[in-house]
């Protein structure tokens, strides 16, 4: 089974505060670290998801994280290959990685009491 | 609310484009947060030159334009959340010009014309030829239409007779048929030829299509005409013209059967050619018995079936009406024939004898057929009743068949 199958059936299932591609997007941030722009972002659930999430749909979920207080940003220098436009970088917040732990205690309580030949081995 | 720092911006001296630009104007005038559409066209750009080099520009356009239609909801969303009052009136007007302009360019696109490709003949496409019944010079109508079915207004088509019968065919396609057989007339406009044959059938004599009886809910029966040709043989191939005038009580399909739909009468234009006939139909109510009819019931039909020796008695109403009976169980009594002669108060023939009593006088009139009964009547008072009975020794042990009456104003 390849990762992002089990990303989606078994281990990052919503909480109650966060929907999937929130979830998905606050992983990716924690996964990439400084590298964690948007087009970066967007290419690892991409490979991880294998759904192809547009770029408005991307940004509008980071801008919402940001306004949870989930996530920070800042600007880089304007690069040429942009068209002159800076990259905005995002970064997790205290309360960001605290809601990915709180998102992975909740997984786990759901598949608590499953047993291991169904308990997916999260990579 | 967290507040987001302004993106760094670089100036048209810059690498940032003209057009760029202008397209962030014009966003942000709608409401469209400035860092959000720096971030998303700086991601679409990057990208785009990654496409390019990697997989050629050609597609690289084409994924750079999708993103744009996939992206679009989420900008405009973002516009709606954000933006002022004047900047969400200015977007409001934006999109529906945007709307109003693509159902424009749809539409001319649907409805536009392309060039001759089918030449038609009459309203419909006629495969296998035109029928003409007329005597005098008719006009037949040919359309020109495209490949989508468009009709052209060009009227440059060309006519002339390839072969068959003798007919002067003029340059605006008017035809006159003197006698019976067929012609091939070639029709011609830009690159394109079409044959169609025009079966000349003229018609001399026309006769009426005459009284058509139903039953509420009977089946469809074809309309008959009795057509005569100049030679004195019958017409059977007929293009004609059908009118109801009243399409609540029968209607007519294009294959000139009549269908009835409620009780009342109706009268049927007949056109064929030039000449013009009509028809009537009479559709009835089925009962039991003319026990208990209400006034509004005018025509009604109900079965008799009879043993020797049996009769039967039913109440009249009063007012003028006819009085029909038919031997045939299938049929409707033909009501309304011609007035033949006075009767008596007896009004009995073979094999049914219908006798009336009370303040009611009838004339009889010839039966349509063998067996079948038809009278007019008129019942001056209520008490008038009408009396049905099997005719005496040595006829039928039974007989079965139908009543009909109907009712004057």
């Amino acid at each position: 089974m390849r990762r992002h199958d089990l990303f989606y059936k078994l281990g990052v299932m919503p909480t109650a505060t966060l929907g999937t591609l929130e979830l998905a997007a606050l992983l990716a941030v924690a996964r990439l670290g400084n590298d964690a722009y948007g087009l970066a972002i967007r290419r690892d659930l991409a490979s991880r998801t294998g759904r192809d999430y547009s770029v408005g749909a991307v940004y509008t979920t980071l801008q919402r994280l940001e306004d949870k207080g989930l996530l920070t940003s800042r600007h880089s220098n304007p690069l040429p290959v942009r068209g002159g436009r800076s990259r905005r970088h995002f970064a997790l917040t205290g309360a960001g990685a605290r809601a990915l732990r709180e998102a992975e205690r909740h997984a786990a309580s759901i598949w608590a009491g499953v047993g291991k030949t169904l308990r997916p081995r999260l990579a | 609310m967290v507040s987001r720092p302004s993106p760094q911006r670089v100036t048209a001296s810059g690498t940032k484009t003209h057009a760029a630009a202008h397209m962030d104007r014009v966003l942000i005038s709608l409401g469209c947060d400035p860092a959000l559409l720096s971030d998303v066209f700086g991601d679409l750009r990057e990208e785009y030159a990654d496409r390019s080099a990697h997989e050629g520009v050609l597609a690289a356009r084409g994924w750079y334009v999708r993103e744009i239609v996939r992206s679009g909801p989420h900008v405009v969303w973002n516009a709606i959340r954000n933006g002022s009052p004047a900047a969400r009136a200015r977007l409001a007007a934006y999109t529906l010009a945007a709307m109003v302009t693509l159902s424009l360019i749809t539409i001319a696109w649907v409805t536009r014309n392309g060039p001759p490709a089918r030449l038609v003949a009459g309203a419909i496409d006629y495969s296998d030829g035109i029928v003409v019944n007329s005597l005098r010079p008719v006009q037949l109508s040919m359309r020109v239409l495209d490949a989508a079915g468009h009709r052209l207004s060009q009227t440059d088509v060309r006519y002339r007779r390839v072969s068959g019968v003798s007919i002067p065919v003029s340059t605006g396609v008017v035809v006159k048929c003197k006698e019976r057989g067929d012609a091939v007339v070639r029709a011609s406009v830009a690159t394109l030829n079409k044959d169609f044959v025009i079966h000349c059938e003229p018609i001399r004599t026309l006769r009426s299509a005459g009284w058509h009886n139903f039953v509420v809910g009977e089946s469809a029966r074809t309309l008959s005409v009795d057509a005569v040709g100049l030679d004195g043989h019958p017409v059977t191939r007929i293009a004609a013209r059908l009118r109801v005038d009243d399409s609540t009580i029968a209607t007519l399909d294009g294959d000139g059967r009549l269908r009835p739909l409620r009780a009342g009468q109706a009268s049927i234009d007949v056109e064929i050619g030039d000449r013009v006939t009509g028809a009537e139909v009479t559709v009835f109510e089925a009962v039991r018995t003319f026990e208990g009819l209400r006034p509004d019931q005018r025509w009604v039909v109900a079965p008799i079936h009879l043993r020797r020796g049996e009769s039967l008695r039913w109440p009249l109403p009063t007012g003028r009406f006819f009085l029909s009976f038919s031997a045939d169980s299938s049929q409707v009594p033909t009501t309304r024939g011609f007035i033949g002669l006075f009767g008596s108060s007896s009004i009995a023939q073979s094999p049914v004898r219908l006798t009336v009593a009370g303040p009611i006088m009838c004339i009889r009139m010839p039966e349509p057929k063998p067996g079948d009964l038809d009278t007019h009547c008129l019942a001056r008072a209520p008490g008038a009743t009408v009396h049905i009975a099997l005719a005496g020794p040595g006829g039928l042990n039974e007989i079965v068949g139908s009543l009909g009456l109907e009712r004057q104003e």
